[in-house]
């Protein structure tokens, strides 16, 4: 079974069912591209729609680019870095896609993610440096950032159990984290809640490839449109003293409480705690492909590979 | 069985005359016009080429200006 | 393709070329909302893990359109997990089977043959043949059927009673023998009676949670989000973890241990050495409510008799129990000391005296839970003793918040396997075949002259039971494992395997199944919806109904049974496992399997087929076939009443509650078959009316009398057993050239061996393939970097993979973990058929391996 979009502009509303306004730059290309695409046609419709398809809007740059501005005025469009990836998902910019310029190297974090080599083939071929050489340690990369863009659509926000973005990260509970919460509706469950941590996220776009919504609830940005920023004035305390080592103002006394023998109190932790027995307890309070043929005796006239 | 949507370019004067041709298309059906020579089509047949048949039949239809494939889906 | 899901994906390509036009669409967005109109929902039970939330499924035009948890449903209160979330989807698969497949040369029967498609008739003409030749040929284990815990619990009692009474064979076993019959063992020797004493409740009751080879989050999601609640919102609740290695629940732990495979042994003994030497234990309820027994050490690793680890074995297979006093068993334990237990599992102490302390601590309330780090085990039943015996010394049993608690892996391996007893040695209701008296009490029920079941050692009333073959009966048990190597020796030589895909989740593949499946006189048979592992190495495939496409029945982990009515109907000529064991009983008739003097017992079966003697009987045809309506008056399929003209589930569930009532077994009551269907599920034991949570309490059961307190009354004398169990090795450790221990298991987002799950494109593209979790440090020895491609390789053989050393489960160095869902990477060409002697269930968690860069 197959979806296939011919335009991304198609892509974008075919969640919001908005109709959308033609530019005229835009109406002239998609009768040009029709018109290279005639020729094709005798090849059946899906060949057809081949040149009839633009790049997505949502292209991510290789490990190691350069900020978007440096990068282009570097890059020679040499194409190393694409035939040096051993996943083959880097692809070069074609005529007359938006916001990608001609000859680029990009890929698409839902159709094709960053596989994250240890190595990072792609880099060390590029001859400009548009690919920064400094880059030697694929966790330090950041080609984008993931945002879980849907909180509505996120089945975990709803309390299923889902994960899966979580579970395939590369750098596994660091850029994404699941955090539990009570479920307030259910009463009786917990939500577990995916969040992502910019500082360890590379922009690798596994998640939202993995995402197993029709569209992903979660999505790699580009850096600059995904991150707000926290006033410069302001510092997170709990951040500063881990940094400093240890209260940055003179440390808290130690406290003392009356309490009957045996019954402690832990200040910082969990509070009223009975060594006579327990803690003192109170009550609670786009169509992706699968391995198989369609037709059943494909598979069973394979055999078991590698069987005796 | 496969589903296409396409739109189709007209001259605005031509338009009566391209829906009447393309109504006559099998599994073929006009769901919008825009008023200004476009006309959004869909096709839904159980054969994959016979949708692409319908598109190059639309193409090379006496009155159109060019087709432009959106969305195909089949299975 | 329904005409609804046509309309809503040209709504959506039109919309997409509309949009693209910038034109408006009049009525488009009304298309697309217009989708929930005319939806009929009714609610069923998910077809996947042990858990059983109850699932709303929505069909429209004959076919389910759309789900969502149950909001009315205790369990699972409207949630799922990733599984339940794409359920229907299983169903709708491209690839299903549709007609009954044979392999054939020349419009003939050949082993080698390709596959051709045949009708039913053929197909079952071509089955019995074989069947009713291997049944006279071999006796009783000449022919073997492999069923599923996943099984309908009619689906199981029928095929009970196939096997058992019809063909005379005990060569019935479900795949929960890989799954739970270590658990099963244990409360059988322990309590006399099966399954857990407690309920989901527990999960908000208990204060301190430890999981001893459990990864719940995992395993069972929607149990650990209540769990994960209770941690987040109750003061000073605990949970620790036990493994061998780091997987998703140590995220939540307060005390995360992980230990060397095999010494939870050594680790549960110490427990219960701290409580005994620190005077915590309960005395009062040990006097009143244990006795203490002991087990024979050293009985092998379930392999064939002939490998050198069984011929040294000094007590092979052995497990009767011989009574000892307390201050026996406290000397059994204190060789346990803390040292001791921390040397040998590898976990420093503090976090040992951690556990120890919060189930010796009497103000504590434990549940402890376990899954298949237990079971699968070679001292699997021991091993779940232990954890009886630290419950059982502080009283910390059958009340809410405290308790063992052992969840079953499949949606019906208590409903189906456990309570209808779908394995060699059991009849419904924890009657067993070993008593002649239980067989009786069955013949009695099932209309049939005394002596048609086999016994255990082929005796009744002290006599030899005679046999078609000529021979006497002999004995009858065949465990699964045994089943794969009587198939591989020419022993067995017809097999049938119904609702699970055991080519691929059998041990050692290499070695027993696949030669013994292709054997030249071998016939096997599997009924199935999609073509598995098991159906390309099968030579008769028979598609089937699935789930909602017919009525059923599962019970839950806890007790819980739940119903369901037929939804849609099965695509092309599928039928239900009920319809094939059914209607393959008319292809076989009472004189083909029976001996002459049985029949002079009952002549007039002679002539007959074994449907009619089984289910034409006067009992299970009793109902007649009604149209199946829902309290809102909606109108449901019933394709298997509809064909035989009665209502069938109806009547094999009333025959079979028969053995919860009319015998000496007490405490296996159910509802009568109706109250199901109205209620989301209900926990037996039931009694006028009222469902039990905590069994054996006062108050709680009602087969415990006023004054009683606790009575555990599957024992004659009401008292538990303590049996004590040392730490004993496992069968394949490493060494220097098989370096690693290798671990199997499953992933969140996959069921089992992934016949369904894998075909649904979002699981699939979510968790693709089984990667080899590999300690860093481990990888970087091997000068293997993350996503290498790998050789993992073990005596028996050897499969290709990539190396995950950040994913999900972190394992400590010497182990590594492969899931085995994947049908493109056969993790159990790689495991060793090993088994718990006493159980008989496969260890799948323990071998040797080494890994190379491949």
């Amino acid at each position: 079974m197959q979806h296939r979009f011919m335009s991304e502009k198609a892509g974008h509303t075919f969640k919001a069912s908005k109709p959308r306004k033609l530019s005229r730059r835009k109406f002239l290309t998609d009768i040009a591209r029709t018109a290279c695409g005639v020729g094709f046609f005798g090849l059946g419709v899906g060949i057809y729609s081949k040149p009839a398809s633009s790049l997505p809007a949502l292209a991510l740059r290789p490990p190691g680019a350069l900020p978007e501005e440096a990068f282009l005025a570097a890059c020679t469009r040499c194409g190393l870095c694409v035939r040096d990836c051993p996943y083959d998902i880097l692809k070069l910019a074609e005529l007359g896609a938006d916001n990608v310029a001609t000859g680029t190297p990009y890929f698409t974090a839902r159709t094709g993610p960053c596989e994250m080599c240890e190595d990072i083939p792609c880099v060390p071929v590029c001859p400009t440096g548009a690919l920064s050489h400094e880059l030697t340690d694929i966790n330090k990369s950041r080609m984008g950032l993931a945002v879980l863009v849907d909180q509505e659509s996120c089945i975990a926000f709803l309390g299923l159990r889902c994960e899966v973005c979580f579970n395939v990260c590369p750098v596994r509970d660091q850029a994404i984290r699941i955090e539990p919460r009570p479920n307030l509706r259910s009463g009786h469950h917990a939500l577990f809640i995916p969040v992502v941590y910019s500082e360890a996220c590379t922009g690798c776009g596994l998640c939202e490839k993995a995402c197993i919504l029709e569209e992903a609830a979660i999505k790699v940005l580009p850096m600059r449109v995904a991150r707000g920023e926290l006033g410069q004035h302001y510092r997170l305390g709990w951040e500063q003293k881990d940094k400093a080592g240890g209260s940055l103002v003179a440390p808290d006394t130690e406290h003392k409480f009356n309490l009957p023998e045996g019954v402690k109190y832990d200040y910082y932790g969990r509070g009223l705690v009975d060594e006579r027995g327990a803690a003192i307890t109170m009550p609670g309070t786009g169509e992706a492909a699968t391995p198989f043929s369609s037709n059943p005796l494909d598979t069973l006239n394979r055999g078991i590979r590698e069987a005796k | 069985m496969s589903i296409c949507s396409l739109v189709v370019y007209s001259k605005p004067e031509n338009v009566p005359m391209v829906e009447k041709q393309i109504s006559a298309l099998e599994g073929v059906e006009i769901n919008a016009d825009s008023g200004d020579g476009r006309l959004v089509v869909s096709i839904d047949h159980p054969d994959r080429t016979h949708c692409s048949k319908m598109i190059m039949d639309m193409s090379a239809m006496k009155g159109v200006l060019n087709t432009s494939l959106i969305y195909e889906y089949y299975e | 393709m329904s005409v609804s899901r046509r309309d809503f994906i040209k709504a959506n390509a039109v919309a997409a070329a509309a949009a693209a036009a910038g034109v408006t669409l009049p009525g488009a967005g009304k298309a697309l909302a217009a989708g929930d109109d005319g939806i009929r929902w009714d609610k069923t039970a998910c077809r996947f893990c042990g858990t059983g939330c109850s699932v709303l499924v929505g069909v429209k035009d004959g076919r389910v359109v759309a789900t969502q948890g149950d909001p009315d449903a205790p369990v699972n209160r409207g949630l799922n997990c990733i599984k339940g979330y794409f359920l229907t989807k299983v169903m709708y698969g491209k690839d299903r089977l549709t007609k009954p497949l044979l392999r054939k040369t020349n419009g003939k029967y050949d082993k080698n043959g390709a596959f051709t498609e045949v009708s039913w008739d053929e197909a079952f003409k071509t089955m019995a043949e074989k069947w009713i030749a291997a049944r006279k040929a071999k006796g009783p284990k000449g022919i073997g059927m492999f069923g599923s815990g996943q099984w309908t619990i009619w689906e199981g009692y029928a095929a009970q009673k196939l096997l058992k009474a019809g063909f005379r064979s005990n060569s019935l076993e479900p795949n929960a023998r890989h799954c739970m019959a270590s658990a099963v063992g244990a409360f059988m020797r322990a309590f006399g009676i099966d399954e857990p004493m407690g309920c989901y409740d527990d999960l908000e009751l208990s204060d301190t949670f430890v999981l001893w080879g459990s990864n719940m989050a995992e395993m069972h999601p929607i149990l650990w989000s209540r769990l994960t609640n209770t941690r987040l919102t109750k003061k000073g609740c605990e949970v620790h973890v036990l493994s061998t290695f780091e997987h998703r629940c140590y995220e939540l732990a307060d005390n995360a241990i992980t230990f060397h495979p095999q010494t939870d042994l050594a680790i549960a003994n110490y427990i219960a050495n701290y409580i005994i030497t620190n005077k915590a234990y309960n005395k009062e309820f040990v006097e009143k409510h244990c006795n203490f027994k002991k087990t024979p050490t050293d009985i092998g690793y379930g392999l064939r008799a002939s490998d050198p680890r069984e011929k040294a074995a000094k007590n092979r297979n052995k497990g009767k129990l011989s009574s000892i006093t307390f201050e026996e068993y406290a000397a059994s334990v204190a060789p346990y000391t803390l040292e001791k237990a921390s040397e040998l599992s590898g976990v420093p102490a503090e976090k040992l005296e951690r556990l120890a302390k919060v189930y010796a601590d009497p103000k504590r309330k434990v549940v402890s839970y376990w899954t298949m780090g237990f079971n699968q085990h070679t001292r699997g039943v021991w091993v779940n003793g232990l954890v009886y015996n630290i419950h059982l010394l502080m009283g910390k049993i059958s009340e809410p918040g405290n308790g063992p608690f052992s969840l079953t892996g499949q949606p019906s391996a208590c409903g189906t396997a456990r309570e209808v007893g779908t394995f060699t040695h059991r009849l419904p209701a924890d009657y067993v075949t070993k008593k002649d008296a239980h067989c009786k009490f069955a013949e009695k029920i099932w209309k049939l002259p005394a002596g048609t079941i086999p016994r255990a050692n082929g005796k009744t009333d002290k006599a030899d039971q005679s046999d078609i073959s000529g021979k006497p009966m002999g004995k009858t048990l065949i465990h699964a494992v045994a089943m794969h190597r009587a198939l591989h020796d020419g022993k067995m030589n017809c097999f049938w395997v119904m609702c699970n895909n055991n080519m691929q989740a059998a041990a050692n593949m290499n070695d027993e199944s696949y030669p013994g499946w292709r054997r030249e006189e071998n016939f096997i048979t599997v009924s199935d919806p999609y073509p598995t592992v098991s159906a390309m190495a099968a030579d008769l495939i028979l598609p089937t109904a699935m789930w909602a496409e017919k009525e059923g029945g599962y019970g839950n982990s806890e007790r819980r049974s739940q119903f369901w009515r037929q939804q849609v109907k099965a695509p092309g000529e599928s039928h239900s496992d009920l319809w094939q064991v059914m209607e393959f009983a008319k292809y076989v008739k009472v004189k083909d399997v029976w001996p002459e003097d049985l029949i002079a017992k009952q002549p007039e079966v002679a002539d007959k087929t074994l449907y009619d003697v089984l289910y034409a009987n006067g009992q299970v045809d009793k109902f007649p076939k009604v149209q199946v309506v829902d309290e809102a008056g909606n109108k449901y399929d019933n394709d298997e009443s509809e064909y035989f003209g009665f209502y069938v589930q109806k009547g094999l569930f009333e025959e079979y509650r028969r053995f919860q009532f009319e015998g000496k077994k007490i405490g296996h009551e159910m509802a009568p078959y109706d109250d199901y269907h109205k209620a989301r599920g209900i926990r037996w034991p039931f009694i006028d009316g009222k469902e039990t949570l905590w069994r054996y309490r006062e108050g709680y059961d009602p087969h415990v009398k006023k004054g009683q307190g606790v009575y555990f009354y599957g024992k004659p004398d009401g008292k538990a057993n303590i049996i004590t169990a040392p730490y004993e090795p496992a069968a394949e450790v490493p060494d220097d050239e098989y370096n690693l221990w290798l671990c199997t298991g499953r992933v969140l987002e996959h069921w089992h061996s992934g016949s369904m799950t894998r075909r649904v494109p979002e699981l699939y593209r979510a968790v693709p393939d089984a990667l080899v979790y590999m300690n860093k440090k481990d990888a970087r020895k091997r000068r293997l970097r993350d996503g290498a491609k790998v050789k993992i390789i073990t005596r028996r053989g050897e499969i290709v993979t990539r190396v995950s050393t950040r994913g999900r489960n972190k394992p400590p160095q010497g182990l590594i973990f492969v899931p085995w869902f994947d049908a493109s990477r056969l993790v159990n060409k790689l495991t060793l058929d090993q088994t718990d002697p006493l159980s008989k269930e496969t260890d799948y968690k323990k071998q040797a391996c080494k890994v190379v860069k491949a």
